[in-house]
């Protein structure tokens, strides 16, 4: 092997190992502070805490694909309450009715809102104990359309650690004023490989309530990583049943300040 | 000197260990429950300092505890203020269980917190006059910080029983109820590489003299903030 060969190598190797070593390094802070793409968690910022939060998501659903953008500032009011101040806008491409060979695509700002997550025991783990329930209360103005359009939002949040794993269970409620209105479920369970990485899986679906919201399920697995003040997670949502979405792959992060 | 920056988890380790290395009294074979009683003894004596071959003129803040028997955590709940930018005191030894109350005295926002694998916290950013209290369940070496301020810095140990004292000015301490037999007793200073040892016998209703030297560094331990990142102000000593 010829000299400047072997240092590509050794550099190669170098920077795999320095990868390595951040990754499974233990990190200070706890890790990812929501380990699930999909399923809400019972971690809440402290009081004054401030983090930049957004997530991208993709949905496909065969003729129709489309990908998300939430973001938000959210501000830990008390140690136990959060609130975020979420905007969404959505991109979405579909066939063109008139010519299926041609495809059009559209842009648009969806909802801006209003969210609260209140812990229902100590923000500190320790002091709090393995059972932990949060509520969730959100109000979005939806927008576009003549008349104001009001989606309210609420979630009641289990939480459970045993030893690394972390396991949580998510019931939601949906009402849009325009009338649409459904009901979801989620649970997730992660493993704490250190203290930067979880490893896990979720199971998402929606049960409809209205004509215009469908009832389906989705599996999928997830990746959590913290690192200093930032922590991200991705995943994978893949559709079990025939209304779902084929696969929805979702990419959560946020930086604390 | 580089060494030094490695004594934070060096001392831990050697903390930790004198929990295992402890002894137990022949008649009782598993570590439990002992009650300070009348029948207990004392141990008492001095500590004295030397920081780099010199004997330091304040020989307070060095924690005399003994290892061998368990005792219940007290129900009083000592204080960790904040205080001119400084923890006070910047040694405070208690029972495992035992709660510490961290009240703010300064006119301007702490962020007390812990990354120590015994006890990890945050506090979070809260004013003066608020105050927050933590339980501390588990044995070990907490080390505190300001997520705020780099300088501020307090050592906390948690102890498996009320058989502890902390020196003062002149080096000098007294343990009271202490269960008669032999034990293992150390003397910690977060500014020494590793705690100085001796074993004592104790005699219910007597007291048993015990002297011992500490040798401390005279630096801070480095440290990061909660994050893990090296804190905004680069000039300022840790």
């Amino acid at each position: 092997m010829s000299h400047h060969r072997a240092l590509n190598v050794l550099r190669r190797v170098a920077a795999v190992a320095v990868l390595l070593a951040t990754v499974l390094v233990a990190a200070p802070a706890e890790a990812g502070r929501r380990p699930w793409i999909w399923v809400w968690d019972t971690e809440v910022l402290h009081e004054r805490e401030v983090e930049i939060e957004q997530w991208i998501w993709e949905m496909n659903l065969g003729a129709k694909q489309s990908a998300w953008l939430w973001w938000a500032p959210v501000v830990g009011l008390t140690d136990t309450l959060e609130l975020a101040v979420p905007v969404e806008a959505s991109w979405w491409w579909l066939p063109s009715e008139a010519d299926g060979d041609k495809w059009q695509a559209s842009t648009q700002f969806e909802t801006w809102g209003l969210s609260l997550r209140w812990r229902l025991a100590e923000n500190d783990p320790d002091e709090a104990g393995d059972w932990v329930p949060l509520v969730r209360l959100a109000i979005k103005k939806l927008m576009g359309g003549r008349k104001p359009q009001w989606q309210f939002e609420g979630n009641v949040v289990v939480s459970n650690d045993t030893g690394a794993l972390h396991s949580t269970l998510d019931l939601g409620f949906f009402y849009a004023t325009r009338g649409a209105q459904w009901a979801t479920y989620a649970f997730g369970m992660a493993y704490g490989i250190n203290d930067a990485i979880r490893l896990g899986g979720e199971v998402f679906g929606e049960i409809g309530l209205s004509e215009e919201r469908k009832t389906f399920t989705m599996v999928g697995p997830d990746l959590g990583f913290t690192h200093g003040r930032t922590w991200i997670t991705i995943g994978c949502l893949i559709g079990v049943t025939d209304k779902a979405a084929r696969y929805m792959p979702r990419l959560i992060w946020a930086i604390k300040f | 000197m580089k060494a030094i920056t490695a004594a934070a988890p060096v001392a831990a380790l050697v903390f930790a260990a004198t929990f295992s290395a402890a002894s137990i009294p022949a008649a009782d074979a598993v570590a439990q429950s002992v009650a300070a009683n009348a029948s207990a003894g004392r141990i008492a004596g001095q500590i004295s300092v030397t920081t780099k071959g010199k004997a330091k003129r304040d020989a307070s803040g060095v924690v005399i505890y003994v290892v061998g028997f368990k005792q219940d955590a007290a129900k009083t709940i000592p204080k960790m203020t904040q205080k001119d930018r400084q923890f006070v005191p910047r040694v405070l030894a208690i029972t495992a269980g035992q709660k510490i109350d961290f009240p703010n005295l300064d006119s301007y926002f702490h962020n007390v917190f812990s990354l120590s694998k015994t006890r990890r916290f945050d506090l979070g950013q809260f004013k003066k006059g608020r105050s927050k209290v933590k339980t501390f369940p588990r044995k070990g070496i907490v080390e505190v910080y300001c997520n705020i301020h780099p300088k501020m810095s307090a050592t906390i140990l948690v102890l498996p029983n009320r058989a502890f004292a902390i020196t003062d000015k002149a080096g000098k301490f007294r343990i009271d109820g202490v269960p008669p037999g032999e034990w293992k007793v150390f003397a910690y200073s977060r500014h020494a590489l590793k705690p100085a040892r001796s074993k004592v016998k104790v005699t219910a209703g007597q007291t048993t003299p015990l002297r011992l030297a500490v040798n401390e560094t005279k630096f801070e331990f480095k440290h990061k903030n909660k994050f893990g990142e090296n804190y905004r102000d680069k000039k300022a000593k840790y």
